[in-house]
């Protein structure tokens, strides 16, 4: 079961350095939002990197980090 | 619901930020449920959008069946025309005070998104949502539109 507060709050407050390296990746999330578990330019792939690395993929956030720096629209495909 | 905004990094200082390296963005983890299973991915809540949007690979892990699905397009800035198919999906949301859970018809893009679009349709239609952004954070209530169910949790922290 996640602490979505302790999620939210620790996910926040991540390094941006850290995220940087992951430019144009999708990464899952910690359940506690401390660390990322997995990154890949695939999204597909992640599944299977998250089993890999011990956990639940039910339970580890998905998102991208932009390889650009402006997104307009929304629709950020790049 | 409070969820703050997502700092992420930025390439070069941008000029329109006073020459930041980092844009916040109003992301909110949205879990989506299918017959397979579960999925937590990030949102961005995009009041430009018409309709609430997934990548199309998310319905195929989560056993969402999209035979026969209606239809959408979307035009994006500056962009083509990308196909959509629409689908009902059950989707929840947390903030570890608060749960909202409801059904929606939502589109699944065979686009690789770097997150979901939480737009009016199946989203913002449901919730009167506050951007603040001095305090960097979305706040989000469900409204007499909102289909679903809305639990409390507990008492959000000092």
């Amino acid at each position: 079961m996640m602490n979505m507060q302790e999620y939210l709050k620790n996910r926040a407050a991540f390094p941006l350095a850290e995220l940087a390296k992951h430019r144009g990746e999708w990464v899952a999330w910690s359940p506690d939002g401390t660390r990322l578990v997995a990154a890949s330019r695939n999204l597909d792939a992640l599944d299977d990197l998250i089993r890999a690395a011990g956990e639940d993929p039910e339970n580890c956030a998905i998102g991208g980090i932009p390889d650009t720096d402006c997104v307009l629209g929304g629709l950020d495909v790049s | 619901m409070i969820f703050p905004y997502l700092p992420l990094p930025t390439k070069a200082p941008v000029p329109s930020l006073g020459g930041a390296m980092l844009r916040y963005r109003p992301i909110i983890s949205v879990r989506v449920f299918g017959p397979l299973g579960a999925r937590l991915l990030d949102g961005c809540v995009d009041c430009g959008s018409d309709d609430t949007i997934f990548p199309l690979s998310l319905a195929r892990k989560l056993g969402i069946d999209l035979t026969g699905a209606p239809q959408g397009e979307a035009h994006p800035v500056g962009g083509t025309i990308v196909p959509y198919a629409y689908a009902a999906a059950t989707l929840r949301v947390s903030d570890g005070v608060g749960t909202c859970e409801w059904k929606a018809t939502v589109g699944f893009v065979d686009l690789p998104l770097r997150w979901a679009l939480l737009g009016h349709a199946g989203f913002l239609d449901f919730f009167d949502t506050d951007l603040r952004g001095a305090r960097r954070e979305v706040f989000i209530t469900p409204n007499p539109l909102f289909p679903g169910a809305h639990t409390i949790q507990r008492a959000p922290s000092p």
